[in-house]
């Protein structure tokens, strides 16, 4: 052992204080000894279970499900967020249609976006006694279609409506009759749902219309 | 006890044929020689590059228009080309040279190969450099530690291989059958890197996992890089300074193999604790918590071990170069794990989880733990390797103190800037440049600790230079420096 | 413990697990996810063109260093501060490699800036010099992905208009270059603004 003494502060050199054989073989020794009662080996044992511990009540808390799908830790945010899936879903709310894109897709290859028909063809809905009339009579003629020869607008025309009774339901048709109605300065009253469907349950499951059996409207 | 040292001694051959202690010791030295002053060089040089940027980035980070004009020096490339300077560019250079040393020299013969380990950490230096470079060209990758570009990635992994393979080779051709505990720890730090990198160049670039997937694979790298790779070398170091500088053996050496095992389960999954609450698996996050926690029982066998160690020559601490640095480093080991196991709590994370916090931990745990570990070894190591004495060890007395207080002042102020910083972020309405308004002190606080630090790093080179070109003495001509070692003394505990 | 192959095969043993329980266990059950839906109505939507460009010059710059790409619901202000409606989801990552999930905050996380700023001159404005549209920031201004240069003839209708103190000389204009352009489209495009059932937000976390 050399002598601490004359150790300057700080050396050029720092000292080997041991060979490396030494410690080796010191270790080695120690590593097989058991020491009864050693600080350390009690200081581990409670780290030890400190660790496990902790790892016992977290993995409790946060190992609800070993979901890989799922970015929730907790039980309660995951049975939160299932609640949430499994909610009762509202109602939905009243749809509205819209009678003018109905009549876009359906009706505007005949009677025109601008409602004026063509001419020889296909008659106006624009100012049209038909349309602006009573709301039963287009209902009826949407409803069963309407063929053979019939007056508009003092011109005369023959044609063959189609029916959309069995396309449409109730609120469509007065979706698309309310617009008519409304459209081109025709002025007219909304239908609704409701009197298209006394109209449906009066004239039943029939064949198209002729334009006199429609005469009663005028 | 005769059977016992019967036994003992076919673990421990008798060497005397090969000389005394001293002859074998320069034996050993001289056959490692170049390559591990290769290695030093190359760390010093890269410790002032890291000085350099980490400079810059501190600077960046509280006034943005400086150097603004250079396109390639953002912070966005400065930051990320500083940490991997840091890791693969010092601790890499210096942890090899130590661990290197440490296993010829325990292995009790000269190593051959010497010319493996030189090409090898030559290349694996020359691939730093690309790496860095392709950083400034705007190749990096987003992924924390794995910003090398992908082209880099081969070279690192064979020069790596090359040598992990002679340090394995060096520890095969030992002449004691027993082994130290800086033996395992050299050895599993090789076996790690080989292992983590391959997985995550493979899951993230080669075939490459599913979206966020890249970022756990990431984030599992990064953990064991620091966990795996780099703290092992410096257990390695520090279990190797306490007896052979201190003349002290571990206190408590029993329990170093439930430290050796818990730490390297625990720290295989602790990195994975960043992810908690972002859009990764929970239950992946929990693995990590739990894994950080569990670091708890390899910290406090270290703690007991190497502090009581410290304690029991406490004297000689102060009066060593390299026992005082592995003081440090074992104080800056307790603080940082303890502030990693805290950091990773979810409850702290709330507030830390994308702060400086986590930089801070980073910064002590690499620079404070790993970083003044090997700058101790390697004050141990030159000496012994190039027979001179250090010209001037007040310089690297001065060099302690200035490291030690900047490392601390960067620590405190990412730790504590951090945590400010995410207190605020949660717990106010005030927009983030408010935020950054008031935790601007810290910032300035970084600055300045980067400014001592990179002093004391001035101050190394210039020690180191001074030892590498001072001329020789008569006496470090004529004779051997090294006073031939004393036996560790066996006393019972 | 004496022996190498011990060591070897011990650490090849525990480190194997570790990869096997949290990294691949996870990715074979859940790193598969497909995205919803098609075209328009696709969850996650798709980057398109200069936007999917826009990725890279992301990522050479480095912003995931300072900017995260991740809305956490569960703890923190993010979605008080507007930073997001819900908790960011792995389906809303699956289309990128590399992803920037990040792990920094220096600045704001960036997951939804293209809903909550949606113009695109405020993003040139803000990348030539964020001293313009965010005094006091700390972050660099990237004026390099400018080109400044003389007018001649008609000045470009593209030009940034500066204010005052940022202008450059008299005659002189500045407009952005395609990597500019890739990168506002980039960051208009970074939105999660999709209805993700599973994505906990904080009402449904407070369901009952």
């Amino acid at each position: 052992m050399q002598d601490d003494q004359e150790q300057p502060h700080l050396p050029g050199v720092d000292a080997s204080k041991a060979t490396d054989e030494s410690v080796l073989r010191v270790h080695a020794q120690l590593r097989r000894q058991r020491v009864e009662g050693s600080p350390v080996a009690f200081f581990t044992a409670v780290a030890f279970i400190i660790v496990f511990v902790f790892a016992w009540f977290y993995g409790r808390r946060y190992f609800a499900e070993m979901d890989s799908a799922g970015v929730l830790a907790e039980r309660e945010q995951i049975a939160a967020l299932e609640a949430w899936k499994a909610r009762p879903k509202e109602p939905a709310g009243p749809v509205v249609i819209d009678g003018a894109q109905l009549y876009a897709q359906q009706c505007v290859a005949c009677h025109q976006a601008s409602g004026q028909g063509l001419a020889g063809a296909f008659p106006p809905l624009a100012d049209s006694e038909w349309v602006t009339g009573e709301p039963e009579l287009p209902i009826k003629i949407l409803l069963s279609g309407l063929g053979g020869p019939i007056e508009v607008k003092g011109v005369s025309y023959n044609g063959a409506m189609p029916a959309f009774g069995a396309v449409w339901d109730d609120a469509h048709i007065a979706a698309i009759v309310s617009y008519i109605r409304g459209s081109w300065d025709n002025g007219a009253s909304e239908v609704t749902a409701e009197q298209v469907a006394e109209v449906r349950a009066a004239i039943g499951t029939r064949g198209a219309w002729t334009a006199d059996e429609l005469a009663e409207h005028f | 006890m005769n059977l016992i040292c019967n036994l003992f001694s076919s673990f421990f051959p008798n060497l005397e044929s090969d000389g005394t202690h001293r002859e074998r010791e320069q034996n050993i030295d001289a056959s490692v020689r170049f390559a591990v002053l290769g290695l030093i060089k190359g760390s010093v040089v890269w410790l002032l590059v890291v000085s350099l940027l980490g400079l810059i980035v501190s600077l960046k980070l509280h006034s943005p228009s400086y150097l603004s004009e250079y396109g390639w020096l953002t912070y966005g490339k400065a930051y990320p080309a500083f940490w991997n300077a840091l890791v693969y560019g010092w601790l890499f250079n210096a942890g090899l040279a130590c661990v290197a040393w440490i296993v010829a020299r325990l292995g009790g013969r000269p190593i051959g190969n010497g010319g493996l380990l030189i090409i090898a950490s030559g290349a694996w230096n020359i691939a730093v450099i690309i790496g860095l470079f392709g950083i400034f060209k705007g190749d990096q990758n987003p992924y924390r530690m794995l910003e090398f570009p992908v082209y880099v990635a081969p070279f690192l992994f064979a020069a790596f291989i090359g040598i992990g393979l002679w340090i394995l080779l060096a520890f095969k051709a030992r002449a004691y059958r027993s082994s130290f505990a800086s033996q395992w720890y050299a050895l599993a730090g090789v076996f790690s890197f080989l292992w983590i990198f391959t997985v995550a160049q493979v899951m993230i670039f080669c075939l490459p996992a599913q979206g966020v997937f890249q970022s756990v694979v990431a984030a599992w790298f990064g953990g064991n890089l620091l966990g795996l790779v780099v703290a092992p070398f410096a257990f390695a170091v520090i279990y190797y300074i306490i007896p052979k500088v201190l003349g002290q053996h571990i206190i408590g050496y029993g329990q170093s193999g439930i430290a050796f095992w818990s730490w390297i389960l625990f720290a295989s999954c602790s990195g994975l604790a960043s992810l908690v609450n972002g859009p990764f698996p929970a239950w992946v996050a929990s693995v990590g918590v739990v894994a950080s926690f569990g670091l708890f029982l390899p910290l406090s066998v270290f703690t007991m071990q190497f502090v009581s160690s410290f304690l029991a020559s406490f004297s000689r601490v102060w009066d060593t170069i390299s026992a005082r640095f592995a003081f440090y480093a074992v104080v800056a080991f307790i603080v940082s794990t303890v502030l990693l196991i805290l950091g990773s709590l979810r409850g702290v994370q709330e507030v830390t989880q994308f702060s400086q916090f986590n930089d801070g931990v980073r910064y002590l745990f690499l620079v404070g733990f790993a970083g003044m570990a090997f700058t101790g070894m390697i004050y141990y190591m030159l000496p012994r390797l190039l027979n001179k004495e250090l010209p001037n060890s007040s310089l690297a007395d001065l060099q302690f103190w200035v490291q030690g207080l900047g490392i601390f002042t960067i620590t405190v102020s990412l730790v504590a800037g951090g945590y400010a910083h995410g207190a605020l972020l949660n717990g106010s309405d005030a927009d983030t440049i408010a935020i950054l308004f008031n935790t601007k002190g810290y910032l300035f606080l970084t600055s300045l600790g980067s400014v001592i630090f990179a002093f004391g790093n001035f101050a190394y080179a210039v020690s180191f230079v001074w030892i590498l070109l001072s001329p020789r003495t008569e006496k470090e001509k004529s004779a051997d420096l090294i006073k031939s070692a004393p036996e560790l003394e066996y006393t019972h505990s | 413990m004496n022996r190498g192959p011990f060591i070897f095969i011990g650490v090849l043993i525990i480190v194997s697990l570790s990869w096997a329980l949290t990294l691949v266990k996870p990715i074979q059950e859940a790193g598969n996810l497909q995205a919803i839906g098609i075209g328009n109505d696709r969850i996650p939507a798709r980057l398109t063109g200069l936007a999917e460009q826009g990725r890279d010059v992301y990522q050479e710059q480095g912003c995931v260093n300072c900017h995260t790409q991740q809305t956490l619901a569960l703890v923190g202000s993010d979605i008080e501060r507007g930073w997001g409606e819900r908790q960011s989801m792995p389906l809303d990552y699956i289309d990128q490699s590399p992803v920037f999930t990040g792990t920094n905050r220096v600045g704001p996380d960036l997951a939804n800036v293209g809903v909550r700023r949606g113009e695109a001159n405020w993003h040139y404005l803000h990348f030539y010099n964020p001293q313009i549209t965010s005094a006091g920031s700390n972050m660099p201004p990237f004026d390099f992905l400018f080109e400044t240069r003389e007018i001649v003839g008609e000045p470009s209708d593209r030009a940034l208009e500066l204010p005052e103190g940022f202008r450059p000389a008299e005659g002189f204009e500045v407009v952005p270059t395609r990597d500019a352009d890739a990168l506002v489209a980039y960051m208009l495009g970074l939105s999660q603004a999709y209805e993700i059932e599973e994505a906990p937000t904080p009402e449904k976390l407070a369901f009952k």
